[in-house]
């Protein structure tokens, strides 16, 4: 989080650099690089400041409280809101536009949803916070696993290329890049910030494709410069072409873990080791069998206990971990590396589906809390998801639910194809075969606590 | 799923494979014909070689089972290996003297034939020194070079993977 042109509070992995771009520092002083409050963490042990402290110790006497309140603020390092006369006095405007349907999320679940709507609609609305359509498909440089009339095979970069392509050569669809999607009111109304603009969107349809968040993991040391998300290492070497250091560590064995891992190897970074607190590798063996012949160790009932280094990451402790994930006193291990790329999974983005009225409940098989929803992905009347914000799976279902829902939102907004019905029943097929094998179990499992009965009914809410 | 040790550690080992019916025979590696070996034993939602394959060599009866090549219709053309998402594909032949391995490749550089490299096997432990005898250049398969190896026949069913030899 830094401050840029006065505005605190900006992940500025996010921001685009331009000219004359004023980015500063909202925490250490009197530099980044020379913080006093780094004393601190040497000092700790004195005061005793286990984290979170401040609920239990500075709260007497009570008026008082505000004060200590106001200091400690600082400390956090939240950055100053800018004062009024340097906020700039660039214009904004308000605009209005409707849709047949609107999706909210260019990933492989709403390229796919937007392109089957608008084979259906005359006005389809495509937004998306990201400067580029393609969602996390843009990094993915691997081939696909999957049925070979889907995609299987072709790597998730062609995959998005193709899919933007398409959507840019249709005249029905309205593409806004760069836009944040803020609230969805009485079901069809959705308003959204792009810069300095103010969207409104009366849409028939929405379809909320958003995606899913990193999850992260708590050890020592986890905010260290060089400690990543598995997701932004990626952007930085698929993306952007920067190598992100030189020897990581990456701490998670599913597919994201693995793939990472290899994307790694492949840019010339070595990989020292792959921890997995499961006894098992979590993601596929051929993934896991492919990094582990160019040498690299997974250590399943492994965590990583601590990261070393003072202004960044200069090695991490390991250690092993019994069966209910405690580290085995005597196992610490230290590894030499200068990146630790975190890979734990993720979590759905369940904000917007709630906020237009979805019943959300917490499924851990899907990775975290989701939206109740019908068969044909409808979450309240009108409203639909798709892709990894219905459940963390893969991109090759995302798509096919994207493809389910642009068709079904369609339908009931009275624009479907003949032929539509039978070409829905295929569809959710082929979701049922991608999930009938070993790896569809947890999401099988998942999905069977929170199906909706029949079809949703106009004016209908899943709550209750 | 079953605790196998492959699940804990990532090594596919011969063992595991062959309890897989995933080896050809010795007699069957010794024909004019390669033949494709496809390490793939979980099951995975994924049916891009049978697809590919277009002499029907490869069955599959749902999109989660586990490839199984009838090494009889199989002529190691490659189809498979060029597609496989999961690198999973390889390709043997023993000639006289010695044997040929085709394998997936997607590090630079790419080696160029006659190029020393060293061999390597499912754990990455160094086998020795061999050299290419062939390349499929990754531009004429997106990205994924398959370089053919030469090997001494003991080791084509070992060594898997390669890294740069020393120039």
């Amino acid at each position: 989080m830094m401050t840029i042109d006065g505005v605190p509070n900006v992940r500025t992995c996010m921001v685009n650099v331009k000219e004359g771009i004023n980015v500063s520092r909202q925490n250490g002083f009197p530099s980044a690089d020379h913080d006093l409050l780094s004393l601190m963490d040497k000092m700790g042990f004195y005061f005793s400041l286990a984290s979170g402290f401040y609920h239990r110790k500075m709260i007497h006497p009570s008026f008082l409280r505000q004060t200590y309140l106001r200091i400690l603020t600082r400390f956090v390092g939240l950055g100053h809101l800018p004062a009024k006369d340097s906020i700039s006095k660039a214009e904004s405007s308000k605009v209005s536009m409707e849709a047949d349907v609107l999706v909210i999320g260019g990933g492989p679940a709403g390229l796919t949803a937007t392109l089957e709507a608008a084979k259906r609609c005359s006005k389809v609305v495509l937004l998306d916070d990201k400067r580029m359509l393609g969602g996390q498909l843009v990094k993915q440089t691997h081939r696909f696993f999957g049925d070979a009339r889907h995609y299987a095979g072709v790597r998730g970069i062609r995959i998005a290329k193709k899919l933007t392509e398409q959507i840019n050569g249709l005249q029905n669809i309205t593409t806004v890049l760069g836009c944040d999607v803020f609230g969805i009111y009485n079901g069809h109304i959705v308003a959204a910030a792009q810069e300095n603009r103010l969207l409104k969107i009366h849409a028939k349809k929405i379809i909320i494709a958003t995606g899913a968040y990193e999850r992260t993991l708590v050890f020592e040391n986890n905010d260290l410069p060089g400690v990543y998300g598995a997701g932004g290492v990626q952007t930085l070497m698929n993306t952007y072409s920067v190598k992100p250091g030189e020897r990581a560590l990456v701490v998670g064995s599913g597919n994201v873990g693995l793939i990472l891992s290899y994307q790694l190897l492949q840019a010339g970074v070595n990989v020292v080791g792959i921890v997995e607190a499961l006894p098992r590798i979590g993601g596929y063996l051929v993934h896991a069998a492919k990094v582990r012949r160019q040498g690299v160790e997974i250590l399943t009932s492994h965590t990583v206990v601590k990261a070393i280094g003072r202004k960044r990451v200069q090695g991490a402790i390991i250690a092993k971990i019994d069966n209910s994930f405690k580290p085995i006193p005597g196992t610490n291990r230290k590894i030499e590396c200068d990146l630790i790329c975190i890979a734990v999974g993720l979590t759905p983005t369940y904000e917007l589906a709630s906020h237009a009225g979805a019943q959300l409940q917490l499924v851990p098989e899907l990775g975290g809390f989701v939206a109740r929803r019908t068969r044909y992905m409808e979450v309240s009347d009108g409203v639909y998801v798709a892709g990894d914000v219905s459940g963390i799976e893969e991109a090759t279902t995302a798509m096919l639910e994207g493809q389910i829902v642009g068709v079904h939102a369609s339908l009931k907004a009275g624009l479907g194809l003949a032929g539509d019905e039978e070409q829905l029943e295929a569809w959710i097929k082929r979701l049922d075969d991608e999930r009938s094998g070993p790896f569809g179990e947890k999401i099988r499992r998942g999905l069977e606590n929170i199906m909706l009965p029949g079809e949703m009914k106009i004016g209908e809410q899943a709550v209750s | 799923m079953e605790n196998k040790q492959y699940l804990s550690d990532g090594i596919i080992g011969l063992e595991d494979l062959a309890s897989f019916n995933s080896v050809p025979t010795t007699e069957r590696l010794r024909e004019k014909r390669p033949v494709a070996m496809i390490e793939c034993i979980q099951e995975i939602p994924c049916n891009s070689c049978v697809v590919a394959c277009k002499l029907g060599a490869i069955e599959m009866a749902r999109v989660n089972d586990v490839p199984r090549v009838d090494y009889d219709k199989c002529t190691g053309c490659m189809a498979c290996a060029m597609v496989c998402p999961g690198l999973a594909v390889f390709v043997l032949r023993e000639g006289d003297g010695g044997g040929y391995v085709t394998l997936p490749y997607e590090f630079l550089p790419v080696p160029k034939t006659g190029d020393q490299v060293i061999a390597l096997n499912r754990t990455g432990t160094v086998l020795g020194k061999s050299r290419v005898a062939r390349v499929l250049p990754p531009e004429r398969n997106d990205g994924t070079a398959l370089v053919t190896i030469e090997v001494p026949k003991e080791l084509l069913l070992e060594a898997r993977a390669i890294r740069p030899g020393e120039q």
